[in-house]
């Protein structure tokens, strides 16, 4: 039975998990241990987040304020312009089409809002101030990914509540929100674990490009394991009532966000490491 | 509960290997009190890399660090509270204004707004910062980014300050005030001023640790690494035909020109001319004897550990 679960996980995990050098590894820890090991994470996460709300506001509202410089409003711009453009073109059509497009443009904003987010840090060497702080490393990335997926979702919601009523069926926002925004945050991440192989922002950009494009037009038809899976079907969004394949829809979403959430599991681990042991990266 | 701790910073054995094989600390033994502890040595010896292990950036490949009573294994966060860094680059965030910097790091030590603000304000005027502090760090000085860099170190008050290279790159004037700040805030905490100035240890430290190629060579007080290099130093006037001479054998401290010629200041177990007399010996004489490759005798003289 081991087995079985072994030789499956690793087929699971394979394809996407070879991008960041770490299949081997997730490949033999076993589809139990890992969920109980992402679990644990996420819980252990949760209750630090909570306990240390005072200093990782401080930093959210920080982060927000020094990253969201010339590349930060650019996007929101762009973002804001091309969501009005989305909404209004796409929304008869049905949210196929939203979501897809969201995608690509959330993905262009986390890259742009997360290259520089380790690289200046270390460019300025303000990285070892923060480090030298009473934080935990990983929990300080994550807050600084955190807040930038924030602006994301805020982003979002300010673009439903705009376009609200122009929408044909009210799951809309539900769908095309908790999917972009879960997307967004995976992105920020894989992102900022690139920054740490790439000497500079730049050499980040190009590399998350290229593997957040990949993964985007060559690896579309792998199903729920992909990070930009789209489940929404076409009925759905034009008749505004859930049928059947509704239904389906909502279970391969699900069973997609729990991949990614493995996903996320294995790349914050990864991530931590680097942060951890890497000395050349840091200076 | 600080207060109950220790001041106390134990390395037992550290050992420090790159991924790229270079071996920077080779088994580096050695117990810190309260007080100001210099760390000398030249550049490339170990100092940075000790730092940054005592401040838990680095993990040492192998060895036992305890700081407080606290081991850094265990306690990493708890210990992080109990430090104060200073690096040798102080990175800062040219966006911010000294006081909003300060009131971001006081926050990341869990203090609320009110009492980060204030205590922010109270350490910028003891860095003499306050009529700046409402000004970006981004036309700040190169002295006055020092300042704020030992106000950010002081912002979690806290039991080990850990200051690398901090006068390196200052003018006269603010290194001695550096010097002066420095000495006042040994009072009920371990400070490691790690440099390569030996002036910056001779005025502060009370006690001083010399670290070459990655071993301890000496620790003790700065006077008991001096007296070994008494009747060891000469000076006497010459030529530059002597320069050139002493250039190569690692061992001139210092020259100067005279009306009459070169004077020249060399360490050396025996008068270097016929017309070379002894003088008093200065750390930075001991230093160089030290270097200059004549280690035996003099490490053999003072504990080490």
């Amino acid at each position: 039975m081991r087995i079985a679960f072994r030789a499956v996980w690793r087929w699971i995990m394979f394809l996407p998990l070879n991008l960041v050098w770490y299949w081997p590894k997730a490949a033999g820890r076993g589809l139990v241990r890992a969920a109980r090991a992402t679990a644990r994470g996420i819980a252990t996460a949760s209750r630090r987040l909570w306990r240390c709300t005072r200093y990782y506001g401080a930093m959210f509202l920080y982060t927000s304020r020094r990253f969201l410089r010339i590349e930060g409003y650019i996007a929101i711009i762009a973002a804001v312009l091309w969501l009005s453009f989305l909404f209004l073109s796409y929304s008869p059509k049905g949210g196929r089409e939203i979501l897809d497009s969201s995608y690509r443009l959330f993905t262009v904003i986390m890259i742009l809002f997360t290259i520089n987010l380790l690289p200046r840090e270390r460019d300025e060497n303000s990285l070892e101030i923060l480090w030298s702080q009473p934080l935990s490393r990983g929990g300080i990335v994550l807050v600084q990914v955190l807040s930038l997926t924030a602006w994301c979702g805020g982003l979002t919601l300010l673009i439903f509540a705009v376009f609200g009523p122009f929408l044909s069926a009210e799951l809309y926002p539900l769908w095309v929100g908790g999917f972009c925004l879960s997307t967004a945050f995976a992105v920020a991440l894989i992102t900022v674990l690139i920054s740490t192989f790439c000497r500079n922002a730049v050499a980040t950009a190009i590399v998350a490009v290229l593997v957040f494009g990949i993964h985007f037009f060559w690896l579309k038809e792998i199903g729920p394991i992909n990070l930009f899976f789209n489940p929404l079907p076409s009925p759905v969004g034009t008749s505004g009532v859930m049928d059947s394949s509704g239904r389906i829809a909502i279970v391969a979403a699900v069973a997609n966000r729990l991949f990614l959430l493995a996903l996320l599991g294995f790349v914050y681990d990864y991530l931590l490491r680097r942060l951890r042991y890497s000395s050349v990266w840091l200076t | 509960m600080n207060t109950e701790l220790p001041l106390r910073v134990e390395c037992h054995d550290l050992r420090k290997v790159y991924p790229d094989g270079t071996e920077a600390l080779k088994g580096i033994t050695l117990t810190l009190t309260e007080g100001l502890f210099g760390l000398l040595g030249p550049n490339g010896a170990g100092k940075t890399t000790l730092m940054e292990i005592i401040t838990l950036l680095l993990a040492p490949t192998s060895g036992r660090l305890t700081l407080c009573g606290l081991d850094t294994r265990k306690h990493e966060t708890r210990i992080r509270s109990l430090l104060g860094y200073l690096p040798q680059f102080f990175g800062y965030y040219p966006e911010l204004t000294a006081q909003e910097f300060l009131t971001y790091i006081g926050r990341l030590h869990n203090l609320s707004r009110h009492s980060a603000r204030d205590r922010a304000r109270d350490l910028l005027r003891m860095v003499r910062l306050e009529e700046v502090r409402n000004k970006r760090l981004s036309t700040f000085s190169g002295g006055m980014l020092r300042r704020v860099g030992i106000a950010q170190a002081l912002m979690g008050d806290p039991k080990i300050l850990i200051v690398d290279e901090p006068t390196a790159g200052l003018d006269p004037e603010e290194r001695v005030h550096f010097r002066n700040d420095l000495f006042e805030l040994g009072e009920g905490r371990v400070v490691i001023l790690s440099t390569h100035i030996v002036g910056d240890v001779e005025e502060t430290c009370s006690r001083m640790a010399l670290i070459s190629d990655g071993q301890l060579r000496y620790c003790g007080s700065p006077m008991d690494f001096v007296s070994p290099a008494e009747g060891r130093i000469w000076e006497f006037v010459g030529s530059s035909d002597d320069l050139e001479g002493l250039m190569g054998q690692g061992n001139l401290v210092q020259v100067r020109e005279q009306p009459d010629g070169l004077a020249f200041r060399v360490a050396a177990p025996e008068p270097p001319r016929p017309t070379a007399r002894p003088v008093l010996p200065t750390l930075e004489d001991a230093y160089v004897l030290f270097l200059g490759g004549d280690t035996r005798r003099v490490g053999s003289s003072p504990s080490v550990g």
